[in-house]
């Protein structure tokens, strides 16, 4: 019903809906979420001024990453808007596709995939590596949207919970085996919003997660005291439960605990307004690694303080939100469980990374979106918030 | 789709959407808390730490003071030197790190296992670990340092410290005075409570090092260490130093100038080491010697050598390690200094104090004559060297006629002697000031007798009535009461012969015997005196009869230039002796040069006439267990000059020397050339000996 004429060309290229109409009509504005778009502007524009003070000391050009990740917002942003010339509803006919090139880009990595820090994440395409996993979560989100979409109404008995489980294994066990622990928690995470959106049995949700997070802590308990085997590295695990006494690594808190205890450090010596725009000790000492991409948010606590550091928590709050309200405003439930999705990922994103700086979370390596340094997942994001737009600004159903 | 089911859906979604909010909501809420307790509740804590991890505190080592000769020569001083260290470092391989430290010190000896033993050695687990000492003035120092320079990044927990080291120019030369520094110990840290040193500090262990290492005089503090200073920075994580925070300053240590003159010093030891080593030919046990020059007119000490060498920069650069073969020899013994701790027999260089005594107690005037038929004619009396014939006091000294003496000390009896040997020092330390273990030697008198072989027989008979209980109280145990009876008076016999035998024993041993008076006045029987005393005796009756405390140091001079402290010359005692006897006495004394068949006469004979020598030789036996006492000699000299106005006296032995003048003499004569500036005799071979 909303496509009154299939259409079997590329989306890109189709500028039309219904009879011959110009699919993006200028009054299509109208709809424009200013606040939506005001938050991504103003984090994108203080993540480049804390990216400036973070990545200060790494490279021997001060600005070096600067460069780098302006480059990424620019081709984010063309992403982001050649997501919005088309109407998302075409998405749904690509979903066996993308389905199947997410698995391929998984598999790819595998192959010939180029490995860093002990782990197999990015594939070399030359001037840049591409990190498959980033962009996974993002079409994840597509093409759950597409399945569950078929399912409404139809997720309220735990039965039906297997094949979206499954659906979601596939390229979650592809991840898993990089190994990426973070980035397949986010597909999880991705899975319980959507479904939850969607429509399934939020009990039935509350009891497999709450079951699963006993059984990951039962799992854990039973490895550290009594050698169960388990399919992960010692130093993922080892991570996993150093946060809760990240004295207590086995080198008095100079191994796993390191970060846990000098991110700490870093956000708590902040105080109030901080100790200065690129003064932070922690961070232009080096005590803290991996300030400028998973820890930026360490620079943030640092440098700028409380009351600055918790304005940045309320600028994703209000993205949040204004994601929330526009899954709400959705003309139909595709888009609905679309922005639920991103939504998810977002939400799941901050509370893992910032939790993990302030040392409530385990460390498992998931960046802050659009702060921390990385061109995979800024362009992922922006893609994904691209959806998030298109179902705003295409919210009537029925445009005249 | 209708519009009713349309709504419904609507609905649905924006229900589940508000529990979306609040899960979102929930979210912030507990992270905005979190942050509040580590940024807000906390923070002070956390900016402590965080500073804990930046700021350091280093101290800065204070330069330690030169030690200089009488005219400002360097003896002591330090030197830069790099010292590298090796710390580990969180979240870093230290393998790799050591693996790379091995290559660019290019050291074959440092491998990585072997910088890995060292770490593992290192005492305090949480300082860094020293690996390597290069002096700035080894040439492959810079290269060293600029080599791991180049290569910080991968060296990170490696740090280049520049310091200053203990650095002594002319090695063994006067070693065993100046003394060395070296690491501090437990013992000495805990002694030394109050004066702030540190884990890691440098003190003086012996010698001057040690003498004027520190001390607080009323609130002034004096001393060669110097202070501390300290310096607060900021490191980055890899422990570089990024920013300096606060300097204080180190104050630099005082600078010592001592009375040694360092050319007097330098002719000593090369004389002493090519007579030592011309002995060494002779005899295997030779090796040892020590000298001391003194001022006859202040007891300033002009030069004062031990042999075997020590090297006090053995001690500061670790080459000990390589050389304890060395320093432990057993009987060479070189760490020991024996100018002021060996006690020597001196043997012939004693008679001038019979002579003294006799002449001060009129039984014996210089003229008077004794006819030397090779022995001295009383029951005990021992063979002289030769036979001399007719002799008086000049003769006796010129030809050190042993018979001659034994009558001179016979007829002034043991009393007089030893009161002129103690009024001259003989027999107790000399106190002199800078050196430190003196040992203070035997004079021997009838109570020194008594009292060493007293307890000797009282042990003895103690020993055998125990032996004699123990046996009886066996055989009683077994005995019927006849046999009893008989037992006890056989005890009662032996008893009584072995208390008998005792008597017999304990009065012969205790009691001064003639002979041991007619050993005593040619200085030998129990006679030992240290090099430094017989040096202080001669310089003594040189001066006519000032006994001055012989001393090492002159002044201490702060670093900023100013004089700390000055050592004065100090009396320690006068003798009592009549002028004309000392004279008399140090003419006998000139005769030993001056006369042809003077035991000494060979030595002098090319020094100009204003520059008379007066001296005496010695041949002492050693009296020790193993030697032999016709051939195992200990040579030894004595002189002052110039005769009619005296400046400098020094008494000087060589151990295994046949002869006191053709050894100790030959070093004695280089000395005073080298003291009067007499250069043509310096540069012209004596005896095998050339020392310029």
């Amino acid at each position: 019903m909303m496509m009154s004429r299939p259409s079997f060309r590329l989306p890109a290229f189709d500028f039309r809906e219904g009879q011959g109409k110009m699919m993006f009509e200028r009054r299509l504005w109208r709809n424009l979420d200013y606040y939506f778009v005001g938050s991504i502007i103003a984090l994108l524009l203080i993540s480049l001024a804390v990216l400036s003070s973070a990545a200060a000391n790494v490279a021997t050009d001060p600005y070096y990453y600067v460069k780098k990740q302006l480059t990424w917002i620019f081709i984010g942003l063309t992403g982001l808007t050649l997501v919005l010339l088309t109407d998302y509803a075409q998405l749904k006919r690509y979903h066996l596709p993308l389905y199947v090139l997410n698995l391929i880009l998984l598999a790819a990595v595998m192959l010939i995939g180029h490995e860093a820090k002990g782990a197999q994440r990015w594939i070399n395409l030359g001037p840049f590596l591409l990190q498959p996993s980033e962009f996974a979560k993002t079409i994840t989100v597509i093409t759950l949207a597409c399945f569950l979409d078929k399912r409404q109404g139809k997720l309220n008995r735990w039965q039906d919970l297997i094949l979206p489980f499954a659906y979601v294994a596939v390229p979650m066990l592809l991840i898993l085996k990089q190994p990426d622990l973070g980035t397949a928690l986010v597909l999880l995470a991705i899975l319980f919003g959507m479904l939850y959106v969607g429509g399934a049995n939020p009990r039935l949700l509350l009891l497999i997660s709450g079951g699963g997070l006993l059984l990951v802590g039962l799992a854990l308990y039973a490895h550290f005291h009594f050698g169960l085997p388990l399919p992960l590295q010692d130093y993922q695990l080892r991570r996993l439960v150093v946060v809760l006494n990240p004295y207590n690594d086995g080198q008095g808190g100079t191994g796993a605990g390191y970060h846990v205890i000098q991110s700490q450090i870093a956000i708590g010596s902040g105080g109030w307004w901080g100790v200065g725009f690129r003064q932070g000790s922690q961070v232009q000492l080096n005590f803290l690694p991996e300030h400028h991409t998973d820890f930026i948010f360490s620079v943030v606590g640092e440098e700028l303080g409380f009351v600055r550091t918790v304005g940045i928590l309320a600028l994703y709050f209000l993205l949040l939100y204004r994601m929330i309200r526009i899954a709400a405003q959705a003309k139909d439930m595709f888009g609905a469980l679309l922005v639920g999705g991103v939504a998810s990922m977002f939400t799941f994103h901050i509370l893992v990374n910032v939790g993990m700086t302030t040392g409530i979370m385990p460390v498992t390596g998931i960046p802050l979106p659009l702060f921390s340094y990385g061109g995979s997942a800024m362009l992922a994001n922006m893609l994904a918030l691209g959806l998030v737009l298109n179902v705003n600004l295409r919210r009537q159903k029925i445009l005249f | 789709m209708g519009d009713q089911e349309k709504e419904n859906w609507k609905l649905k979604l924006s229900r589940r959407l508000n529990g979306y909010l609040a899960i979102v909501i929930f979210i912030f809420i507990l992270l905005t808390s979190r942050l509040f307790f580590l940024q807000i509740v906390n923070a002070q804590e956390f900016s402590k730490q965080s500073a804990e991890n930046r700021i350091r505190i280093n101290p800065i080592e204070a330069r330690r003071g030169d030690i200089l000769d009488r005219n400002g020569q360097v003896l002591a001083t330090s030197q830069p030197v790099y010292v590298i260290t090796i710390r580990s470092i969180p979240n870093q391989d230290m393998d790799a790190v050591i693996n790379n430290l091995s290559t660019y010190l290019e050291d074959p000896e440092l491998t990585p296992a072997a910088i890995k033993e060292l770490i593992k050695n290192n005492p305090f687990r949480y300082q860094p670990t020293e690996i390597k000492r290069l002096p700035a003035s080894d040439p492959r120092a810079i290269a060293t340092v600029t080599r791991l320079e180049e290569h910080r990044k991968d060296l990170p927990g490696v740090n280049i410290i520049e310091e200053p080291q203990r650095y002594y120019p002319y090695g063994p030369l006067a070693g065993h005075l100046l003394g060395y520094v070296g690491q501090i110990t437990q013992q000495e840290l805990e002694a030394r409570k109050e004066e702030n040193y540190g884990l890691n500090d440098k003190i003086g262990k012996s010698g001057i090092e040690a003498f004027l290492e520190y001390s607080n005089e009323g609130g002034r503090e004096v001393g060669l260490r110097g202070k501390k200073g300290a310096e607060q920075v900021e490191v980055d994580a890899y422990n570089r130093k990024v920013r300096d925070l606060v300097t204080l300053p180190p104050t630099p240590g005082d600078t010592v100038q001592l009375t040694i003159d360092l050319k007097l010093q330098q002719t000593l030891e090369k004389a002493m080491d090519q007579v030592i080593a011309a002995t060494k030919e002779r005899n295997p046990k030779a090796g040892g010697g020590a000298a001391v020059v003194l001022d006859v007119k202040s007891g300033a000490i002009l030069a004062l050598a031990s042999k075997p060498d020590m090297n006090p920069n053995d001690f500061v650069n670790g080459n000990y390690a390589k050389k304890q073969g060395y320093y432990n020899d057993p009987r060479l013994k070189p760490l020991f200094n024996r100018a002021i701790q060996g006690v020597y027999p001196p043997g012939s260089v004693f008679k001038p104090i019979t002579a003294l005594a006799a002449l001060e107690s009129q039984v014996v005037k210089p003229s008077d004559t004794i006819y030397d038929a090779g022995r001295y004619w009383k029951p005990g009396g021992i063979n002289c060297l030769a036979v001399h014939g007719n002799v008086n006091l000049y003769r006796a000294m010129a030809v050190s006629c042993n018979t001659y003496f034994q009558w001179a000390g016979d007829m002034t009896g043991i009393e007089k002697i030893d009161e002129v040997a103690r009024q001259f020092g003989l027999g107790e330390p000399t106190g002199a000031i800078g050196l430190q273990g003196e040992a203070a030697g035997i004079l021997p008198s009838p109570a020194w007798k008594k009292e060493v072989f007293a307890p000797v027989w009282n042990r003895w008979l103690k020993n055998q009535e125990a032996a004699i209980e123990k046996k009886y109280a066996g055989l009683l145990a077994g005995a019927s009461a006849e046999e009893k009876n008989n037992l006890l008076k056989q005890k009662e016999r032996e008893l009584n012969q072995v208390k008998a035998q005792y008597q017999i024993n304990y009065k012969f041993d205790t009691t001064w015997q003639p002979f041991d008076t007619f050993l005593t006045s040619m200085g030998q029987g129990a006679n030992n005196y240290t090099i430094i005393q017989l040096a202080n005796y001669v310089a003594t009756l040189a001066n006519g009869g000032t006994r001055w405390r012989p001393y090492l140091v002159e002044k201490v001079i702060g670093a900023d230039g100013s004089l700390k402290k000055q050592y004065q010359p100090e009396i320690a005692g006068k003798v009592t002796i009549s002028p004309e006897v000392m004279a008399e006495v140090r003419r006998a004394m000139l005769e030993v040069t001056r006369s042809s068949e003077g035991t000494a006469g060979f030595l002098f004979r090319d020094f100009p006439p204003n520059i008379q020598v007066a001296a005496k030789t010695g041949t002492a036996q050693t009296g020790l267990a193993g030697d032999d006492k016709n051939s195992d000699f200990y040579g030894t000299f004595v002189a002052f000059a110039p005769y009619d106005d005296p400046q400098i006296a020094l008494a000087v032995v060589i151990e295994y020397a046949r002869h006191g003048g053709d050894s100790a003499g030959v070093v004695a004569r280089a000395v005073l050339a080298q003291y009067f500036g007499l250069t043509e005799i310096l540069n012209k071979p004596f005896n095998g000996v050339s020392v310029e």
